[in-house]
């Protein structure tokens, strides 16, 4: 069964229908698994199994939510890879993008789908029709996540178009999509100095309020993004880290895509 | 009839199962029809059952979830507490049990090769997991051994 079915599966069995249900310890323990609380040094969370009992540790230094998406996480660990002691670093929990180990995303995605279930999320999603970072602290305060696990699961569960752009001051950290953007619309990988998100990442500028409308040539390096205009908006994650909302309106950049899909017999 | 209420209970125990089989054994037209003329709408007989399943199924997991918290509660108003050994003892201990799992091996490796080594606190929550789960003996249980 996949992530996504496995995680609404065992959220219905358990009678969860609203966000306030969502007990995600109570739930590790329906799953044999005790959730403890502890300072940890050297990662972030742990799972030690045996049989069909688990210990899954997280440490008690994070932030609540950051805390609740790593037992979900480990949880993944725990449906997925069991028979192993899995030990997760921080830069292995909750983000997006392909180049980190596949485990760690199939724990991942179980965790978004644990923590925000389509059968609940998406009917709250509805009354949100932008996807502005407002949207997303919205959502978040509902379900008790991040702002960033809160924002990857809107831009990947096809809220509407856009990229979601990470980026610390060596460059771009990662990037998810929205299934419906096109694949050659690939983020660059340094921040174009045009770019609002330079100023909140380098300046001193606050988070954006609202989405803004920029040149597409100052988020993707192509030829053709001269043409379009995209809307940007930025919050700040970190100390060091920014993430970027980057909404495509403009239906000729998601429209070729069609265009290309049937010149080449797909 | 005997007058004993456990026979009665028995003779209608053994009613109800010669329906029910009387039911299963029945062609579906049969069965659809027989509802119909005690039930009216059988498409509204069908969702209402179906209805009756989903919530006896959440009321059954929402009581799941109850015992839980209830149970998690109560383990933290009574931690456990464990002896401590000498930090060098732990990490031998931890050493022989994580030999058995040479992907965690890896992960560590490289979390002290970037400086983040486990700490002894970490060295004695690991033990202490190991421990809870019947992984390795417990270090009172060894000790008491020698």
């Amino acid at each position: 069964m996949n992530p996504i079915a496995a995680a609404e599966e065992t959220l219905r069995e358990l009678g969860v229908v609203n966000p306030e249900d969502i007990d995600i310890e109570a739930i590790a323990w329906c799953l044999g698994a005790r959730v403890k609380f502890r300072p940890l040094d050297g990662c972030e969370a742990r799972i030690v199994g045996n049989g069909d009992q688990a210990i899954i540790t997280i440490n008690s230094r994070g932030w609540w939510r950051r805390k609740r998406y790593s037992v979900a996480h480990e949880l993944g660990h725990w449906k997925y890879h069991r028979g192993r002691i899995l030990v997760c670093r921080h830069d292995e929990i909750g983000r997006a993008g392909r180049d980190y180990p596949t485990a760690e995303r199939v724990a991942d995605l179980y965790a978004a789908q644990l923590l925000m279930p389509a059968y609940i999320f998406d009917p709250i999603v509805r009354a949100h029709p932008k996807l502005t970072f407002q949207t997303v602290s919205t959502i978040a305060d509902l379900f008790e996540t991040s702002v960033t696990a809160t924002a990857i699961r809107l831009v990947q569960g096809r809220h509407s178009p856009a990229l979601l752009v990470c980026h610390g001051p060596k460059g771009r950290k990662w990037f998810t999509r929205s299934p419906d953007v096109p694949e050659r619309w690939f983020p660059q990988d340094e921040l174009d100095t045009e770019s609002f998100a330079f100023g909140v990442l380098f300046g001193d500028q606050a988070n954006d309020a609202m989405p803004r409308k920029i040149g597409a040539d100052a988020w993707f390096d192509r030829a053709d993004a001269s043409r379009y205009e995209v809307l940007e908006q930025t919050f700040r994650t970190g100390d060091d880290e920014i993430l970027t909302l980057v909404s495509i309106r403009d239906r000729a950049m998601l429209e070729e895509w069609d265009t290309r899909r049937s010149s080449s017999g797909c | 009839m005997t007058g004993n209420p456990n026979d009665a209970r028995e003779a209608l125990r053994r009613l109800a199962d010669a329906l029910a089989e009387d039911t299963l054994n029945a062609p579906d037209e049969e069965v659809l029809q027989d509802a119909a003329e005690i039930y009216g709408d059988t498409d509204k007989l069908a969702a209402d059952m179906l209805r009756l399943f989903e919530q006896t199924a959440s009321e059954q997991g929402k009581a799941r979830l109850a015992a839980a918290r209830a149970a998690i509660a109560a383990i933290r108003r009574h931690p456990s507490g464990q002896a401590r050994l000498d930090p060098s003892e732990m990490r031998r201990r931890l050493q022989q049990a994580v030999a058995a799992d040479p992907e965690t091996a890896r992960k560590l490796t490289v979390a002290a090769r970037k400086g983040e080594g486990l700490s002894d606190e970490d060295v004695y929550g690991m033990l202490e997991d190991f421990e809870e789960l019947g992984v390795i003996p417990s270090s009172d249980a060894q000790d008491s051994d020698k």
